[in-house]
């Protein structure tokens, strides 16, 4: 700004000295006339300073947010930079952006503001971290690529009883997901015994999924999304596997969440599901080791005969791995 | 949502009911430490049975645990008979002893815990007839009575634990080791009905469906597709729906089940 001093009389030194201390563009619009004077007054010395020089990809910045919720538009800045790290004033180059990581978009081409910025945007749906690379007239940029964190803002089980119901739609729609997606891509050799209580099970946890839901009415906790990764359901270990660890979780979680219920009606609801897990979990384990104890094995029932029971603080991190929607689990009676 | 829900639907006076399980659970807070006792390994029954027998259980705490001892003594009893008859050689229950047997480790377990608990509030024994007065003369000597009566006992366990979780719902511990239990007999239950089928499939109630007509109180309003206000079958088959819930028998009907096989 003072590389080189603004010639001419007081009032274009009065008139810079106002554009810097305001806004140029505010300027412009309260006083036309006297800008006139003061465009023609500078010549082609732009903003009565020295003008930037060619624009410089590796001298260019962005302003980036480092996490941003899930679904949301993530906006991106970039300013045009020259190659002595002075704003460029007008646009014409060529911004793109490719996302790669949770999410992958692009290339993105920006929108030009006119002035020197550049405008990006994208939407990531899955949560994680993404880097954003950005090239300006096809050469990086300062900085790039950049992290962006994809979170998605914890969805509040909410409190009492329909905290507790919540939390059961919780678990409700992370069986439901698993068997849809094992039933609708079953592992090859499935025998008619497997294919029918893989199937009866996916329809009786869409049941209790919907029930729940319908329950919950407005107070249900949106649809939460599931990871499966780690699952291979072209394997019947891999199924099977995950089916005998979701059945048994599912039963110790109702038996923990039973004594936070405050209705009786409602602790009948979940005395009615809670067993149909625990049928499940017999069948499922009996597949993997017929005729043997293992449908109620010792490692799920212990001495005394009792089945596992797990309160929420300690069921929900075994189910995280699957559910990519975070969970706020705070407002639930412990008791 | 066009009918009314569980939440907003099922019971205006939910506010009254709940504050009467908070003043409960504060009034049972002894008792609770007591049964916390109570569900360490059965070692420390000892100590457990003193502390009950100072008569600090409710008595309708100890009603219903009397009540659940009772069908314990029953599934007990029957299951250690068949077990027996298997090594005698009268039953030969072949690749199926070791679910037999697991069962029975169980039912043994679940008597001698509702007994430490109950200490001197236990109720005796009763005297068994498991071929109910000679309608299933064979159950010692034909595996398949012997499954079919195991069926029905644990399909009896399941549904009875349940209609007493309300009368529980007063003591958290009592409820917990309730429902565990309950969890435990409806594993049997699922492992039982496929030992019944050829090919084994199904481990849960379709309906009311049962083919032995002197159990079919057994089996009585399982066939409910509504739970709460919601109908269940616009999310599934009826068959479905009926499956998914379990449904429980009141006491009465249940003992009216027991009582085909008790002589006294």
């Amino acid at each position: 700004m003072n590389d080189r001093a603004v010639p001419g009389a007081g009032e274009l030194e009065f008139l810079s000295q106002l554009a810097r201390a305001t806004s140029r563009r505010k300027f412009l619009e309260w006083s036309g006339v006297t800008l006139a004077v003061a465009v023609v007054g500078c010549g082609d010395d732009d903003n009565g300073m020295t003008g930037p020089g060619a624009v410089s990809a590796a001298d260019s910045t962005a302003t980036v947010p480092a996490t941003v919720a899930g679904g949301s538009a993530v906006t991106i800045t970039v300013q045009a930079k020259d190659a002595g790290g002075r704003n460029l004033t007008s646009g014409g180059a060529a911004v793109a952006a490719t996302v790669t990581g949770a999410n992958s978009a692009g290339p993105i081409s920006a929108v030009d503001n006119g002035d020197g910025t550049y405008t990006l945007t994208y939407t990531p749906a899955n949560t994680g971290s993404d880097a954003v690379a950005i090239t300006l007239n096809g050469t990086a940029i300062s900085g790039s690529p950049f992290t962006v964190t994809v979170t998605s803002e914890a969805v509040s089980l909410g409190t009492g009883d329909a905290g507790v119901l919540n939390y059961a739609y919780a678990l409700e729609q992370l069986e439901a997901a698993f068997y849809t997606q094992a039933v609708a891509s079953l592992y090859t050799g499935a025998t008619a015994e497997e294919t029918r209580i893989l199937t009866d099970i996916r329809d009786h946890e869409v049941i209790h999924r919907d029930f729940l839901k319908a329950a919950l009415a407005a107070g249900a906790i949106p649809d939460l999304s599931v990871d499966f990764t780690s699952v291979d359901f072209t394997s019947r270990d891999s199924v099977l596997g995950t089916a005998r660890t979701f059945e048994d979780l599912g039963v110790s979680a109702y038996n923990g969440a039973g004594q936070l219920l405050e209705s009786a009606d409602y602790l009948l609801l979940a005395g009615k599901i809670v067993s149909v897990e625990a049928r499940h979990a017999a069948a499922i384990r009996d597949l993997l080791n017929p005729l043997s104890a293992d449908f109620a094995g010792d490692d799920v029932v212990d001495a005394q005969g009792l089945d596992q029971s797990r309160l929420p603080a300690n069921v929900l991190p075994l189910a995280d791995p699957f559910i990519t929607t975070p969970i706020d689990a705070s407002g639930l009676p412990t008791a | 949502m066009k009918s009314p829900t569980v939440l907003g639907g099922l019971d205006p006076d939910l506010t009254a009911k709940v504050v009467s399980r908070r003043e409960a659970m504060t009034r049972s807070g002894r008792l609770a430490g007591v049964l916390a006792i109570a569900s360490l390994p059965a070692v420390f029954g000892v100590f457990a049975r003193r502390a009950f027998a100072q008569g600090t259980l409710p008595a309708g705490i100890v009603d219903v645990l009397n009540f659940a001892l009772t069908l314990e003594y029953l599934e007990d009893e029957f299951y250690r008979t068949g077990l027996d008859a298997d090594i005698a050689g009268d039953l030969d229950l072949g690749g199926t002893r070791a679910v037999f047997a697991q069962i029975s480790k169980h039912e043994t377990a679940h008597v001698a815990l509702l007994q430490s608990v109950l200490g001197a509030d236990a109720v005796a024994k009763p005297t068994f007839d498991f071929t109910a007065g000679g309608t299933f003369g064979d159950v010692f000597t034909n595996p398949g009575t012997f499954i079919t009566l195991a069926q029905g006992f644990e399909d009896t366990g399941v549904r009875a634990y349940k209609g007493q979780a309300g009368n529980l719902i007063a003591d958290n511990g009592v409820l917990t080791t309730a429902l565990r239990i309950h969890s435990v007999e409806a594993r049997h239950a699922s492992a039982v009905r496929r030992l019944a089928q050829s090919p084994a499939e199904k481990g849960w109630i379709t309906l009311a469906s049962n083919t032995v007509a002197a159990l079919d109180p057994v089996y009585a309003g399982e066939e409910l597709t509504t739970q709460g206000s919601v109908d269940l079958t616009q999310f599934g088959s009826a068959e479905a729906a009926s499956e998914a819930f379990d449904e429980p028998l009141s006491r009465e009907d249940v003992e009216a089940i027991a009582g085909m096989f008790i002589v006294s």
